[in-house]
């Protein structure tokens, strides 16, 4: 449940701020693209004036973080069936990955599950899209604040994947490391120092 | 057309890892949500937008995020607490 209000609320804000550049094709873009972080890097791109082809460029390395994913829930999904892959791949996001990423650690997930989950979030998406394409207009102040919707999510998120003292180490030599390496085009900051700390990890409990 | 263009870059590496099977043994793929969400947060705290290592009202907002997750497990409680908080240091 929650989720899905932080997706409703975050996709009002992007529905919002797209209106201006794309209009309706805001709505589109939520059914077709359904992933937040680059959508709104593209509304801002778009509105700059970037090239297609730029914007396209953009969101494959932004999104390329869901190999890893996809590649960790496959781990579950050995014996499923293409097409049933084919559709559960589909409604991966960060969200959705770390709630079913949990459940299934737990093992208290399925394929039911977590297509459940994907589609609850993908309606809440486009739903909240439209809203904010067609809602009246808000305080500037307020709009200004909703993406950082986003960054809380992620702190609970990641508050809450943390398990062990191994965990936090991992997570503290990743997020500096995307930090310091900022300076890398968006999106390859965040899969550099993902792969970088997870192999640390890995090596630093076989030493052990 | 860049809807298009998006949609399939974004598809692609969402569902190739799934058809393709991964070795078992990739022991240190279970960390990968615990690193991935911490690059997507530090760098949002830790820099401003001229990319500088800065303390700002989103670090500060940050914080309180932190703690609101840490005492409630609760993904609404803490982004509407993250968002109060950036609200109010904003706007006084």
């Amino acid at each position: 449940m929650p989720i899905m209000v932080g997706y409703f609320s975050i996709s009002v804000a992007f529905g919002f701020l797209a209106r201006n550049v794309i209009g309706w094709y805001a709505i589109l873009m939520s059914m077709a693209v359904f992933a937040g972080a680059s959508q709104f890097i593209a509304i801002q791109m778009l509105s700059k004036g970037s090239s297609g082809l730029l914007v396209i460029a953009t969101t494959f390395l932004v999104n390329l973080r869901h190999v890893l994913m996809s590649s960790y829930l496959a781990t579950f999904y050995r014996g499923t069936n293409l097409f049933r892959k084919a559709i559960v791949a589909f409604g991966v996001t960060d969200e959705t990955f770390a709630i079913a990423s949990r459940r299934f650690n737990e093992n208290k997930a399925s394929f039911e599950y977590n297509v459940r989950l994907n589609f609850l979030c993908y309606v809440s998406w486009i739903l909240g899209t439209a809203a904010g394409v067609f809602a009246p207009s808000v305080p500037q102040e307020l709009v200004e604040v909703l993406p950082f919707a986003l960054v809380a999510i992620f702190i609970c998120i990641l508050v809450m994947s943390v398990s062990s003292k191994l965990d936090a180490v991992v997570a503290v030599i990743a997020g500096l490391l995307a930090t310091l390496l900022s300076f890398l085009p968006t999106g390859w900051n965040i899969i550099v120092a993902t792969l970088t700390a997870c192999l640390v990890g890995g090596v630093a409990e076989r030493w052990r | 057309m860049i809807v298009l263009g998006m949609a399939v870059v974004t598809y692609l590496p969402r569902v190739l890892p799934m058809l393709k099977s991964l070795d078992p043994e990739f022991g240190f793929l279970k960390y990968i949500p615990v690193a991935i969400f911490a690059s997507l947060v530090f760098p949002e705290l830790l820099l401003n937008e001229h990319r500088v290592l800065a303390v700002d009202y989103e670090t500060l907002a940050g914080l309180v995020a932190l703690v609101a997750a840490w005492k409630s497990r609760n993904l609404l409680l803490t982004m509407l607490a993250g968002l109060a908080a950036l609200y109010v240091l904003r706007n006084i």
